[in-house]
């Protein structure tokens, strides 16, 4: 049997101290240690060293096969960083989101303003009343014509302005996301921004389809009355989605390669 | 140059020379070696947890390709590296500025000066 040469031993000593590493994680460490270490012998032996003592020499040079494990547990992604990276993105996310339905709340006043309470809320005419709801919006709204006209300019109220305080909650919530970024240093706060952008244009895509869905069921089977609330909003998330969307394709561009 | 004097820096290091091009820890190692004039001459084990760690972080991104007749990872920095490049270039550049303006001759002798 042909003796091991130097870079088998160190190779196997790496082997065996890593064991405790993950294994794809210690697969790769052998195959580059291996690379590496037969690159640097064949520089070794140009030199006019000697196939045995050139692996020595380059064993050397690599360094304890103990510090490398050591150095490669370090790098394991710590757990801590991670989770403050997730909840950063997620408060970034979150804000966008509901400055999102501020502005959908801005355009359904908007719709509110030229359509009327109608294009942006509806009752269905099959709904019954009952008569502690209707003193209540009647209360609300002693100018309407009677308690389903108050009952829709309740909810036309409610479209509105639950909407523009999300905005407003929205606005909070970026600030903060922007004051822990800052803390944290902008480029390493969030998660690799492939995955932020594919999560926003994924949600904002998704509420896109689906307040323009909604939009067109309310147009088909409601004539169209109070579908402002979703058309109102189908726009914004559109527009965020495609942001979003564009913001991907420009990370997706691969750098290219030079050897 | 000693290993520890290197080592809060080697994150900048290997980002700065994977910013010139992608390449294998090898050549990582021999272009910090011959960028320096020598003077960056490390334990060439070390890159690795290094580029791991970075590409954990998601600075750099890697892939097994042949090179040089050799199956070997390739790094490449992300746009996330980038950016992180960039801060960390402007706040070294910062920091050997005020250094270099505290340790200028001409200002120690104007504190001892009476």
């Amino acid at each position: 049997v042909t003796p091991d040469t130097p870079i088998e031993t160190y190779l196997d000593e790496l082997a065996t101290l890593g064991a405790g590493l993950p294994v794809r994680r210690l697969r790769h460490l052998l195959n580059e240690a291996e690379s590496h270490l037969h690159d640097a012998a064949d520089a070794e032996r140009t030199g006019g060293t000697d196939e045995y003592d050139a692996q020595l020499r380059a064993v050397a040079r690599f360094g304890p096969a103990r510090d490398l494990v050591r150095g490669e547990q370090r790098a394991v992604t710590p757990l801590r960083e991670l989770a403050l990276q997730v909840v950063r993105s997620a408060l970034l996310l979150s804000g966008i989101a509901a400055i999102a339905v501020g502005v959908s709340g801005a355009v359904a006043a908007a719709v509110r303003a030229i359509g009327g309470d109608g294009s942006v809320a509806a009752v269905a005419p099959d709904r019954a009343l009952n008569a502690s709801d209707c003193a209540r919006w009647l209360a609300l709204h002693p100018h309407a014509a009677s308690c389903r006209a108050a009952a829709v300019a309740d909810w036309a109220d409610e479209t509105v302005y639950y909407r523009l305080a999300a905005g407003v909650a929205g606005v909070l919530l970026v600030t903060v996301a922007l004051v822990l970024i800052r803390r944290a240093g902008r480029a390493r706060a969030l998660l690799d921004p492939r995955v932020v952008d594919t999560i926003g244009a994924g949600a904002f895509g998704a509420a896109a389809a689906w307040t323009l869905g909604m939009g067109l069921d309310s147009v088909a089977v409601e004539a169209g009355r109070g579908s402002g609330q979703w058309f109102s909003a189908a726009p914004v998330a559109l527009a965020a989605a495609a942001y979003f969307a564009i913001r991907l394709v420009r990370e997706l561009r691969v750098q290219p390669v030079m050897h | 140059m000693k290993v520890d004097r290197v080592k809060g820096h080697l994150d900048l290091l290997l980002l700065g020379v994977l910013a010139a091009a992608p390449g294998h820890g090898y050549a990582v190692i021999t272009a910090l070696r011959e960028r320096s004039d020598g003077a960056l001459d490390l334990t060439e084990g070390a890159v690795y947890p290094a580029l791991h760690r970075l590409e954990s972080a998601g600075l750099l991104a890697s892939a097994w390709e042949p090179v040089g007749g050799r199956r070997r990872r390739v790094y490449r920095l992300t746009a996330a590296g980038r950016a992180v490049l960039a801060e960390e270039r402007g706040r070294w550049r910062a920091l050997v500025t005020a250094v270099e303006a505290v340790l200028r001759p001409a200002r120690l002798a104007a504190v001892g000066a009476p």
